[in-house]
């Protein structure tokens, strides 16, 4: 009784039943994603680290990282009250890993999220329209896939200066060429099908096609390539922080390997200050990694290789 | 202008340099002995080799504007005056003697008789004659040297051994300007002097070491003169080897690949760590610097005409002093240069000791109580978010601070700023600039507070910078004789008094009084002059001279390189082995990664060309 009253309900709306088949398919999609060993490694690490940054603000006191209120030695190695040593300004390293973190995932997670945007945005066009528009789109594309991105990113810094949010456009801008390309492919698949030219005979217009019936179909796919660059947009930003180009008011993992570096803690065999911004820029981006390795076989089978 | 061009590639010798300057570091510290086969034509025992970060621009003496053009030309030619290694007096270089007429306006140099060109041609009074007579009458080099030159009336070389130059008033400045005296029968044959760039070795020239080969970004490579009148160096051979990292010349002192590092300085943590070991003498030597800010007193025109966007607060004097006093320069010394460096007072550093001002009483203490209580009098009052607004409660006391992107330290500095002047009520938002576009908005006025180094000349012409006459005629950024729009009539009269007065002690009188009032306005705050961090090889090299004598630097010394002349070789052997295969390998990897650098540190040096 009770089973056919949900039934029931659930046939009653056709936005129930959308709801229902979502459900269905994130279920099966959690199914296939616990198979991938890896996939939960990454998962597990990355909500740790994750949980980490977003705890920061509350576990540990900003003032330390403001150096005239803070009274460590200049490059001490680790001690007790300072578990990872302090940088040369006398601030714990670990403070600065904790609250680089949170600047590398943002950075990382927004410019993705921006790339992802514009890389949809282009390639749903593209593949939807064809022709000309196509043409223009994808011809743009191949001149952000050919330019390369580090100096695309160096040069694009230089002349708008260097803040967060010019960091995040920088990024977002300078990688959304390769997302397009497979948006535009996935949505030339989608469009071959069948109920999409019955759609068309229904009279859909080119919104309700692209954003009904497109966007739902590449959304999958999207999702794993969303996170399988984020790692890279955090490598990138990393590199360009490193490079000096990073905001000098944030502290982000490449800032800190900046500062170091300029600093002389490789003559200085202060490893302390070295390793831990490193190993965060390793651990997340492997993370990100796997996560999207696992997803992307969830949704493309073929991939499925001899671990199963 | 000198002071500045010279010092100019000082700092940003450690500027970003992209992603070549670490994988160099790499390659380089991965193999000691690569690319040292290209240069390496003697025994290394013979040859003094000193890692730079720069190559030549341009050698020609009128011209030159990079430290390592400056020193190529203070090995190859001389001056007629030299600056002592002892403390900066003068002393006779190609001039054995030289007098002023009674009222001050003509000077007779006494040429020396024993001093020869590289080619075997004498050196007269009419080498020095046609040197100084190109300032008077070559127009290009006339206005690059306009402060000098317009005080020339004549030159004349009486004799083959007597020079006469006599100018248009008395002025302290004919011994102090730094002129490599050049020889007329090479340069007579010159089309336009002024744009002879003279880059192709060997130079003819008369000093400790001719110039014989260089190639761009990898070395530069000296002869010794065997004929020197003061005596010829021990070193047969002197080598500037580039490096594109300091890292990189710290792994090559230790592995004894180079002699000599420093230029630009090390860090003080590099320094701590070639500091206990065997073989190295670590140097931490006064140095001709300082780091200070530039507060925008109100960009304007020499006719008073107001441009930029300046914060109306840092016009009042009162909000610049509350700034100043809210600095704590000990601290930044300690913390930012690890001790380091000396707190500074006015433009003129601790090194030069007889212009030097100490502050005396005056000397502003760090205290933020009394920073306070000067808004508080002057009437900033504090607005509901804590942040003080202008007397009218107009505009809130937020502050740009533009520090330059390859500088570590003003980007340490900004957070001690920061922290101090929140205390202040004061809110500053750093921001972290490219050198070309910061100096940019500096001259179009467009900002309120930035960092700006110099290096400073032991005559201190960087004076002129703060003067009325400095300021721009047009409003579009394109004079820049000025450091900071700074304009006080006071100040003027005794900067045309000083650079009037022959007395040396009366002349010291009038400069410590110009840094007492430029400290008192704080149109700029001298943070602090920092130590120069060098290093050399001591297994190698017995002994070399230090300018000043005590507590003096290697690297970057004055008009005459004396410690390169003076360096005394340790015994003889300890030749270095390595070479093989594998160097030749990583030579090829170095030069690749050199090839590839080459791009960006071009475009970076385009605009390096002002100031820092």
């Amino acid at each position: 009784m009770s089973a056919q009253s949900s039934g029931q309900t659930a046939l009653t709306s056709a936005r129930a039943i959308a709801w229902a088949r979502r459900r269905a398919a994130l279920a099966g999609f959690w199914r296939e994603y616990r198979t991938q060993r890896t996939g939960l490694v990454g998962l597990a690490f990355l909500l740790m680290v994750i949980a980490l940054a977003l705890a920061t603000p509350w576990v540990t006191d900003a003032g330390g990282l403001d150096p005239t209120k803070v009274h460590g030695g200049r490059l001490d190695a680790p001690s007790l009250a300072y578990p990872l040593g302090t940088d040369e300004l006398g601030r714990s390293v670990l403070l600065l890993t904790l609250w680089g973190a949170r600047v590398s995932l943002l950075v990382g997670v927004t410019a993705t999220l921006l790339a992802i945007v514009i890389g949809s945005l282009v390639g749903i066009l593209a593949g939807h329209f064809g022709g000309w528009t196509s043409w223009v789109l994808m011809r743009l594309a191949d001149w952000f896939i050919v330019v390369p991105t580090l100096v695309l990113a160096m040069v694009l810094l230089l002349v708008l200066g260097s803040n967060l949010f010019t960091i995040i456009v920088v990024i977002g801008v300078a990688s959304w060429a390769g997302t397009a390309r497979l948006i535009r492919a996935q949505t030339l698949a989608v469009e071959g099908r069948p109920y999409l030219e019955r759609a068309r005979a229904l009279g859909a217009g080119h919104w309700h096609q692209m954003s009904r019936h497109v966007l739902p179909n590449v959304m999958p796919l999207v999702l794993a390539s969303t996170t399988l660059q984020v790692a890279s947009a955090i490598l990138l930003e990393s590199t360009l922080s490193f490079l000096g180009l990073g905001d000098p008011n944030q502290i982000s993992w490449g800032t800190m390997l900046h500062r170091a570096y300029e600093a002389g803690a490789v003559s200085y065999g202060a490893w302390w200050y070295l390793l831990p911004p490193g190993l965060g820029i390793l651990v997340v981006v492997l993370c990100f990694t796997l996560c999207g390795r696992a997803m992307e076989s969830v949704v493309n089978p073929r991939l499925r290789g001899g671990g199963r | 202008m000198e002071a500045r061009t010279r010092a100019i590639m000082h700092t940003t010798r450690r500027g970003w340099r992209g992603l070549a300057t670490m994988l160099a570091a790499v390659a380089v510290a991965l193999a000691p002995t690569a690319g040292a086969s290209a240069e390496t034509h003697k025994k290394e025992s013979d040859t003094l080799v000193i890692a730079r970060g720069q190559s030549i621009d341009s050698l020609n003496p009128y011209f030159a504007r990079n430290v390592i053009d400056f020193e190529t030309l203070e090995l190859s030619y001389e001056t007629l005056v030299r600056l002592s290694a002892k403390d900066y007096s003068y002393v006779p270089g190609l001039a054995t003697k030289w007098e002023t007429s009674a009222d001050g306006r003509a000077w007779t140099f006494t040429i020396r008789k024993n001093s020869k060109w590289s080619d075997g041609k004498p050196v007269t009074a009419h080498d020095a004659a046609f040197t100084y007579q190109l300032l008077i009458d070559n127009e290009d080099i006339h206005t690059r040297h306009v402060d000098f030159a317009s005080k020339l009336e004549s030159v004349e070389a009486t004799d083959d051994h007597t020079l006469v130059i006599t100018t248009k008033e008395p002025t302290p400045l004919v011994p102090s300007r730094y002129l490599p005296i050049i020889p007329k029968h090479i340069w007579e044959k010159v089309d336009n002097p002024a744009e002879h760039e003279n880059n192709d070795p060997p130079l003819v020239g008369s000093g400790p070491y001719q110039m014989v080969e260089h190639v761009t970004e990898q070395f530069i490579r000296f002869k010794a003169n065997k004929n020197y009148w003061d005596g010829k160096p021990e070193f047969d051979e002197l080598v500037f080897r580039y490096y594109s990292s300091p890292d990189a010349e710290v792994a090559a002192l230790e592995s004894g690949e180079v002699d000599v590092v420093g230029y630009g300085s090390l860090t003080p943590a590099q320094f701590k760590s070639l500091k206990g070991q065997d073989g190295i003498t670590a140097n931490a030597a006064q140095n001709r610097r300082f780091v200070s800010l530039v507060l925008n007193p109100g960009a304007r025109t020499k006719d008073g005409k107001r441009f930029g966007d300046g914060h109306p607060a840092l016009r009042d004097v009162k909000v610049r002093q509350a700034l100043h006093t809210a600095i704590d320069k000990s601290q930044l010394v300690d913390r930012v240069l690890d001790g380091y460096g000396d707190p500074g007072v006015g433009p003129v550093p601790k090194i030069f000791e007889t212009l030097h001002w100490d502050g005396g009483d005056e000397l502003i203490t760090f205290n933020l109580e009394a920073a306070n209580k000067i808004l508080d009098d002057a009437g900033y009052e504090r607005g509901k978010d804590g942040i003080r607004t202008m007397p009218n409660g107009s505009k809130p006391l937020k502050f740009r601070l533009y520090a330059h992107s390859d500088n570590p330290a003003y980007a340490s500095i900004a957070k001690f700023l920061e922290g101090w002047w929140k205390d202040l009520g004061i809110e500053v938002q750093t921001e972290s600039i490219e050198q070309g576009p910061l100096n940019d908005k500096n001259y179009l006025g467009e900002y309120d507070i930035s960092f700006s180094g110099w290096g400073i000349s032991p005559d201190p012409d960087f004076l002129a910078m703060h003067t009325c006459a400095a300021l721009p005629g047009v409003t579009d950024g394109t004079e820049r004789a000025h450091e900071t729009f700074y304009c006080n009539p006071d100040y003027d009269k005794l900067q045309d008094q000083q650079t009037q007065e022959t007395d040396e002690a009366e002349r010291a009188k009038l400069i410590k009084e110009q840094q007492r009032i430029l400290y008192r306005d704080s149109p700029q705050i001298y943070l602090y002059y920092q130590n120069q961090l060098e290093a050399y090889n001591s297994a190698k090299i017995e002994s070399m001279a230090v300018q000043p004598a005590d507590g003096g630097l290697i690297t970057g010394q004055s008009n005459f390189l004396w410690a390169y002349h003076s360096a005394r070789p340790v015994g003889s052997g300890a030749d270095s082995e390595g070479g093989g295969s594998g160097a030749l390998i990583a030579g090829i990897v170095v030069a690749l990664l050199a090839a590839g650098a080459v791009g960006f540190y071009v475009m970076r040096r385009r605009t390096a060309g002002e100031r820092e």
